[in-house]
Formats: C-alpha cells, structure tokens, sequence
C-alpha cells in the first residue's frame, strides 16, 4: 500500500466511529518499507496538479503521526502551502512537492500490521494490500 | 452560436443521452436545438435509424470537450451544410445562406498553408462508393475556391461528406451533410480496442466489459484530481477504465475477497493492469475490506463511486458475520497457542446478504461521502432468479435517482442506476 493510503483509513469497528484514537492507526515500527525513487524530473512535474489534488485530501496532522511511527522526522509541522498555477512554482516549491510525491506516491508498506488505539485490534498487511476484516466478535 | 454535428454510435441508445447530458454537465456546456429549443438530446433512446445530431455550442472548445471524452459517437464536426445533394450545399454556401459557415466570404478561410483532405461516410446503405466515384464528388466543391494543398496522410483540416440513406436500397440519400472534423472521440481513437479484455494481463470471470464500463465512468462524472471509489473492485476493471478515460484521475477499490484483488500471485495482479496500462500512480489503494464495514475515514471526501456489486448471477453477496449469529466463543478459539483470529492465514466469517440491504447501504455511504453534484453509479440486475423485480429507489437522503439505463442480454437484464448528490 501507498504511505498516502495511511491516511485514507481508520478502524473497521463500528464501536470505534466515534473514537479519536481510531484514526490514523498506529503503525508497527517493524512495517517493511518499498522505495521506488523517482528521480526522472521530468514525470514528477507532469504530477504537480495531480500532487496538488492528493493534498487536498491529505489531514496533515494524521500523516506526520504514521511517518513517525515509521521513522521519518523530517515533515514540516503544517501543510504545506503550494501556489495553485503550477506554471509559477518556485524552485522550494518544487523541491517540497518532488519530496512529497516520493513519500506519498512511490513509498510503498510491503509488510507489517497497523493497530487500532482504541480497540487494539491488529491489521495485517500483506504484500503491500492491508486486510481490513474483521473476526466475528467484532463485527 | 455555431451549428456542430455529432456523428453517433449505432449501439447502447439507451445510454447515449445520458452520456451526452454528462458530459455537458461535466464541462459547464450550453447547447441548444438550431431552433432554440434546449431539449435536444430527447430522441437519442429511440431513434436508431438517424445517426447524426445537430447542435448549436457556443464555441469549439465546448465541442472538443463534449465529444472527446465520450464513448457512445464517433466524433463532432462544425456544419457547413445540409440539404438534399451537394450542388444545393455549394450553392447554398456561395449565396451565403448559411449564418454559421467560416465561407461566408467576408470571413477569413482556413490559413493556406494549412493541408487538408476530403473524405466520404454512407450511413444506411448497402453498398460503398468507390474512389473513382468519391473523387467526383469531392472534386465538386472545387468551386468553394480552396486554396489548401491536399494531404492524404496527415492533414490539418479534414472536410466531411455524410450521406444519410433511409434504407439499404434507396437509390438517393434522404440527406448529404458537409462538414469540418473538430475531434473524434475515444470510441474512434480505439480506446475499445486498447481495453479489450483478451488484451489485459488481469481479469476474472467477472469483470465488466470495457465499452459500458467506460460509460459508466462518464456518467459518474470522472473528474481529473479527484477520488473515484469502487467498492466492490474484484479484478479492477472499473478502476482500470476510469483510470484510462480520465488519466488525471485518481482511484481506490476495495473487495471483501482479497483474493481478487491478488488473483492468486503474491503481489496485487490488479497493479499489473495499472503497469500495462502505464497508469501506476493513479491507482492510490486497494484494501481487502467489507463496504458495510468501512474502513475509510469519514472526512475523506470521495467524488464519485462506481460499482458493480456481486448479485448472485456469478458471486453472492457476502458480508462479515456469521451465519447464526455469533458463535459464542469464537473469540477465544486458539490455534498454535494464539488466538485465531490474530494468525496470519486466519479467514474471516462471512454470511449472506440481500441485495436491497445491500443498495441502502450503498446510497447512504455515498450520501455520506459525495460531495453536491457528486455521483454514485452502479449496477444491479432487473429481476432477481424468481423473477421479482428490483426494487428502485427514487430517492434517499440527499441522492436523487437521475438515471436508469437497462442493458437486456438473452435471458436476463440488468441496469445502471445513476444517483447525483443535491445540495
């Protein structure tokens, strides 16, 4: 799965909707994780816009917790700002969104489990696709 | 406004008013009747003799973003004329009888170092002019005075002929049309072709054909920077298709049977279509998840969900749960000195469901999640195995029903339900 994918999903228990802690989930800090680097400028700047439209449904808050919990310090403490017109972007723009992309799009979690803070109830993720079901007593 | 005419395909009439009506919505487009009546695409169910629409837009990018998109015609050309043979046509052009006509002569023509070519459609007939009886034809506009070098391979403008025959053996057309190429749409730029099933590294026994998939894209309104949700994704074939209409769009799927998803190798083989396909990045997630035990947060806001649910024909439809209620200790039952349910291979229990539970849920997620003018599509079969018919619901919440489109196979049917989120 994408780390973006991290912060698309919460608990499947019902029971949990309403709790805070089920949201993100807490990542195990054993999670493998896939890097594909793009280094190719040139793919990166055809995906400025289409960055643009992923950070928008991005709760910063919640993706600066999972990268900690993987290990990675070094996001900024708020969501970046970044100038719509693409075709006016600055050079730290454009680092920001490059580093962005890389992060959210071509890092992949192969292996490991997720943990819901409320329930405690422990997903697995296996060959990069989470699975979200539930055993009987929780469903 | 300038007159356009849309050249159909002769398939799916029922999903092509739709379709048109999407699109226009998608892109903010106005159009108009060439009598002023805006109710124009009325015909488009039942009339499957006459493949041409006339239209007013109000300019020619409005007609490229109609079209270019679209699945169910072949493309769009501005009008320069129609009557009954093409003497009228060049007569009527050199009297300057046609408003919208750039061969008006005060208006400028087509720059001439611009290239061009002639081509010829029949619709109706049984037989095809040949070259030599084409070239006649083409040669009798020599009077509009073009100044165009002709280029048979590449050209920049096309001129094109229609003729329109009633029947196969009507000796005369009802109809001849002269007209400028704006664009084709996908259907003739071979997207049909390139999302062939037999040509996919991965599909199922169920996944959905690519001509109405790709129109069931169009009417959920793909947009380009934003969220479609399948949420019955199986082998991916909505995903896929919605990925290839609109590469600026962006996906997630989800199934309850994992096992779709992987299809039987290690890795996601629903991410092998998106490789061949050359659309990796647009594929955001795929999670083995059950719909009515959702797992995507509640802020996350989901433009349009597409979706074939499993309705029994090839797969059942199937919840968590278990079948009499819950077993009581199931929760402590251990395996190799753990609980069961934490092991690695441990299966889930599942019970059946109905498929109207099933639609509820579906529209109360969607009317939860889409925002005002999103859309939610899916489809559902006309009548279950004992013959009762689906039950359709006109409204629900905040959706409305806004289409209802059957597709009738040989013993059985089924239909695209279209509901669009008010505010």
């Amino acid at each position: 799965m994408k780390l973006l994918t991290t912060n698309f999903i919460k608990c499947s228990v019902k029971a949990c909707e309403s709790s805070n802690k089920s949201f993100p989930l807490k990542y195990n800090n054993q999670c493998q994780l896939e890097l594909n680097y793009e280094e190719d400028d040139e793919i990166i700047q055809s995906s400025y816009e289409f960055l643009i439209g992923i950070l928008d449904k991005i709760e910063w808050d919640a993706l600066l917790k999972v990268c900690q919990d993987l290990g990675n310090n070094d996001l900024p403490p708020t969501k970046p700002i970044i100038n719509e017109d693409v075709a006016n972007l600055n050079d730290n723009e454009k680092l920001i969104i490059k580093q962005l992309f890389n992060l959210l799009i071509n890092t992949e979690i192969v292996e490991g489990s997720m943990q819901c803070e409320s329930c405690e109830h422990i997903y697995q993720i296996k060959n990069g696709i989470p699975n979200l079901l539930l055993p009987p007593h929780l469903s | 406004m300038p007159t356009y005419l849309i050249h159909l395909a002769q398939c799916n009439y029922d999903f092509r008013r739709p379709e048109l009506e999407s699109l226009a919505e998608l892109y903010n487009i106005n159009y108009l009747k060439p009598n002023g009546d805006k109710n124009i695409f009325e015909n488009l169910e039942t009339d499957q003799l006459n493949p041409y629409l006339i239209l007013e837009l109000e300019n020619e990018q409005d007609a490229i973003n109609l079209i270019k998109r679209s699945i169910l015609t072949m493309g769009i050309y501005e009008l320069y004329g129609r009557n009954i043979d093409y003497d009228s046509i060049i007569n009527q052009i050199n009297n300057q009888e046609f408003d919208s006509s750039p061969f008006k002569k005060s208006k400028k023509m087509e720059p001439e170092n611009m290239t061009m070519k002639f081509q010829l459609h029949t619709s109706g007939a049984r037989s095809k002019y040949t070259m030599p009886e084409q070239i006649e034809k083409f040669n009798k506009f020599e009077s509009l005075n073009l100044k165009n070098k002709i280029n048979l391979k590449k050209p920049d403008i096309i001129y094109q002929l229609f003729e329109n025959f009633e029947t196969p053996d009507a000796s005369s057309p009802l109809e001849v049309f002269f007209a400028r190429l704006v664009t084709l749409s996908l259907r003739s730029q071979n997207i049909l072709e390139n999302l062939r099933l037999n040509k996919r590294p991965y599909i199922g026994t169920t996944t959905f054909e690519p001509e109405l998939s790709l129109v069931t894209c169009n009417l959920a309104l793909v947009r380009p920077y934003k969220l479609t949700y399948d949420p019955f994704c199986g082998t991916g074939g909505f995903l896929t298709t919605c990925a290839a209409i609109e590469p600026a769009s962006m996906v997630i799927g989800s199934d309850l049977d994992g096992r779709m998803i992987r299809g039987g190798s290690s890795k996601s083989r629903v991410r092998l279509n998106f490789k061949h396909y050359k659309q990796e990045e647009q594929l955001l997630g795929l999670f083995t998840m059950d719909f009515t035990h959702n797992s995507l947060r509640s802020s996350l806001t989901i433009d349009a969900i597409i979706c074939d649910p499993p309705y029994g024909i090839r797969e059942g439809i199937k919840v968590l749960g278990c079948k009499n209620g819950q077993p009581e200790k199931s929760q402590f039952a251990m395996k190799d000195g753990q609980l069961a349910y934490l092991a690695d291979d441990y299966v889930a229990a599942k019970k059946q469901y109905s498929l109207d539970a099933l639609m509820v849920d579906i529209l109360e997620f969607a009317d939860s999640r889409l925002p005002v003018g999103g859309r939610v599509a899916f489809w559902v079969p006309l009548a279950n195995s004992k013959g009762i018919e689906t039950l359709v619901v006109e409204e629900k919440g905040g959706l409305i029903l806004k289409y209802n489109c059957v597709q009738s196979f040989n013993n059985w049917s089924r239909k695209l339900l279209v509901y669009v989120k008010r505010n």
